[in-house]
């Protein structure tokens, strides 16, 4: 297990678990909404983003996020680069857990605004949905 | 003040659900503590995030514990005893399910008889909210109803009597 503080390695790729609803009409399935945390909120003590440290498929990345919980169609996941995030200025480290040992966080400058919510969104470049 | 129910304020972070109550542990935490340890006045309640782990909506459950040391094997525990671990810990007991968002922090909440479980806090606690909503609504169109005469006086006007 990786020790706390230790930077993820920039040829890795992180996971972040969020949520996807879909808009039905009849038998179409015509627009997806997804959700993700994209921003801390400094007054609630928020100092970095949780993510899962490897390329995690959505049913594993659930069962480590959630408790008691499966993936289901409402849940979705997206990767991103460790590179991109660091050529961003986002600095990730290893934040291991007992029960999550591929916990990891990213920081960001402080304050996390407007302009670092959109730098870290853009570093996600594939989604994957539940069925 | 002992007691078996937590105290929960609304606006407030689900993890820390007055301006008084003390973390002591936090056992799961994914950008926020999603499983912990908590005081108020010196009585523990562990809670847990019952669903909505990553979205901006979510609800929880607290249950009151007799000592820290009962829940000291969560934080020692793995993936794979960690639920199991949590169920047992607060199996039977009083239990409070709260509704919160990132926004507005804890918002609605209702307090389950024992026994409440891990596994049935979810549907209970959406079903006795449900239940309360509608109490509400029934008692405001009741007022509307017994005060209706009121409101329709309210549409006339007053005139001060010297007019008259």
């Amino acid at each position: 297990m990786a020790n706390d503080g230790d930077e993820v390695g920039t040829d890795l790729v992180v996971t972040q678990v969020g949520s996807v609803s879909t808009r039905i009409r009849g038998a179409i399935r015509y627009a997806r909404t997804f959700s993700f945390r994209s921003g801390l909120r400094a007054e609630r003590s928020e100092t970095y983003m949780s993510v899962i440290v490897g390329r995690t498929s959505l049913s594993d990345a659930v069962l480590m996020v959630n408790i008691g919980d499966a993936a289901g169609p409402a849940d979705a996941v997206r990767y991103a680069q460790v590179k991109d995030l660091k050529a961003e200025g986002f600095t990730v480290t290893h934040k291991p857990s007992r029960r999550m040992p591929e916990h990891a966080g990213v920081f960001g400058p402080d304050p996390w605004d407007r302009e670092v919510l959109k730098k870290f969104d853009r570093c996600f470049s594939e989604y994957v949905t539940g069925q | 003040m002992m007691s078996d129910h937590i105290q929960l304020e609304k606006g407030q972070a689900p993890w820390s659900p007055t301006s008084e109550t003390n973390t002591v542990s936090t056992f799961h935490f994914f950008t926020i503590p999603l499983v912990g340890l908590i005081e108020q006045h010196e009585c523990l309640y562990v809670y847990w995030c019952v669903v909505g782990h990553s979205g901006p909506e979510n609800a929880w459950a607290y249950a009151r514990i007799d000592k820290a040391e009962d829940a000291e094997e969560l934080g020692q525990s793995d993936r794979a005893t960690f639920t199991e671990r949590l169920r047992r810990l607060v199996a039977g007991r009083v239990c409070t399910f709260a509704l919160a968002s990132d926004d507005s922090g804890i918002t609605e909440w209702v307090t389950l008889d024992p026994p409440a479980s891990f596994d049935d806090a979810y549907n209970r606690g959406m079903s006795e909210l449900s239940q309360k909503i509608e109490e509400v609504m029934a008692e405001m169109e009741s007022i509307q109803e017994q005060f209706g005469s009121l409101r329709a006086a309210s549409t006339f006007s007053l005139a001060p009597s010297s007019v008259l």
